[in-house]
């Protein structure tokens, strides 16, 4: 009797130790598991940051594309003759509403640009006044360039000589940082760099 | 398996990115500043040398490149180049370089895109020349560390600065005044002042805006033309 109650301890114990193995095993490939998806997720979290931080300035790219030659699908191209609009007649601007070939009309809401897209500035150009630096033609979109608005004055402000974000900067900084020497860490355990 | 490649190619692609954000970063915070000098056109650039006086405005006459007009390719502000080349002051250790700088669209002088260059505002005189030749550089780098103007307030009345010219000439000027002003303010003794040869050194002083980004005072140095 004493030895079968010895027995039946001992293999209580040995079922007990088993399953605490076992569910650290579990315990342990699912903190592996949450700890993966977090470093994935703030990597990912910094990355996305990282490019809206320095892709900012370049938002606002262009996406009308005209043919060879031509700013808009107005008139004719100027390096082949041939219709800016792709058929046989060309469309001679500026549109119904439009006074150039920039933006939409006033009175249907089409492109001013005579295709499907409107254009906000030409190639070149980062307004609407003066002549486009890659081609030289009048950034209206008409023949003659429009004088900007800016006037010179003789008394100018003073510069900003100063940084005023250092600590959001200082941030970024650490936290990109942190995220490539990880990511670079990584890696190298990965495919037995170090 | 699949899923392992996949995990590889993104975590890859995540840490290229990541040293490439921390680059481009690290560029920003200790070697450019986005000054946002806008390329003025030819007759705007008149407009500036007219506003400077008959007298100057013929030595810029000289000294300005060849306009190409506008139905040629390339469309090209006229610049006239600084003769100068670096600037000297002994008293808080600064020898840097100088450069160029014109205006921004909001109409103030654009700063220097480096942290250790002084930039020279091209439309007004050259250092040396009857008027206000005005020179500004940064007080910090984009994480606060001391940049080339760091110590420009302890300057006093009598300290010696330095300007080299391209032609080997080393200009001597001295420290005869200070003022500061706020940061949007338009001092017009600061470049319309042509009662001698001076040099004004600008920077930054006073608390951050933290809406602007910016100091709320400049510090203007003023000296004097002495020995050429």
């Amino acid at each position: 009797m004493h030895n079968f109650v010895e027995n039946a301890i001992i293999y209580i114990q040995r079922s007990l130790l088993q399953n605490y193995q076992n569910y650290s095993n579990l315990n342990r490939d699912l903190i592996n598991m949450t700890k993966k998806f977090f470093s994935l997720l703030l990597m990912a979290a910094v990355v996305i940051l990282g490019v809206a931080f320095v892709g900012a300035e370049t938002s606002s790219a262009q996406v009308a594309t005209f043919p060879s030659g031509c700013s808009s699908a107005l008139g004719y191209s100027i390096t082949t003759g041939a219709p800016c609009n792709g058929t046989a007649t060309a469309t001679l601007g500026p549109l119904p509403g439009c006074t150039t070939a920039l933006g939409f009309s006033v009175t249907n809401g089409a492109p001013c640009s005579g295709g499907p897209i409107a254009i906000s500035f030409l190639a070149g150009c980062s307004s609407v006044f003066g002549y486009s630096v890659i081609t030289g033609a009048p950034c209206n979109g008409t023949t003659v360039a429009t004088v900007s608005p800016f006037v010179p004055p003789v008394v100018i402000g003073l510069p900003t000589t100063g940084e005023g974000n250092a600590l959001s900067n200082i941030m970024l900084l650490l936290v990109t940082g942190s995220a490539a020497a990880y990511g670079m860490t990584r890696l190298a355990r990965r495919y037995n760099f170090s | 398996m699949t899923s392992i490649r996949a995990k590889k190619i993104l975590i890859t692609l995540l840490t290229i990115t990541a040293i490439i954000a921390f680059g481009a970063l690290f560029v920003r915070a200790f070697y450019y500043f986005p000054s946002e000098e806008i390329v003025l056109p030819a007759e705007m650039e008149d407009k500036f040398t007219t506003a400077l006086g008959p007298e100057d405005s013929a030595e810029l006459a000289v000294v300005k490149k060849d306009t190409k007009p506008a139905s040629k390719k390339v469309v090209k502000a006229a610049v006239k180049e600084t003769p100068s080349t670096k600037i000297i002051i002994p008293a808080i250790k600064v020898n840097a370089k100088i450069v160029d700088v014109g205006v921004t669209a909001k109409g103030n002088m654009a700063s220097p895109k480096s942290f250790s260059q002084v930039g020279w505002y091209k439309y007004g005189p050259f250092p040396g020349e009857t008027g206000s030749a005005v020179l500004a550089g940064h007080v910090n780098n984009g994480i606060s560390l001391p940049a080339v103007f760091s110590k420009l307030d302890r300057l006093q009345t009598g300290d010696d600065i330095y300007v080299e010219t391209k032609d080997g000439k080393k200009l001597h000027f001295k420290v005869i005044g200070r003022k500061i002003y706020a940061y949007d303010s338009t001092p017009e003794e600061v470049f319309m002042d042509q009662s001698g040869k001076y040099l004004k050194l600008i920077t930054c002083v006073g608390q951050i805006i933290r809406e602007l980004r910016t100091h709320d005072k400049r510090l203007v140095i003023t000296a004097e033309l002495i020995e050429a």
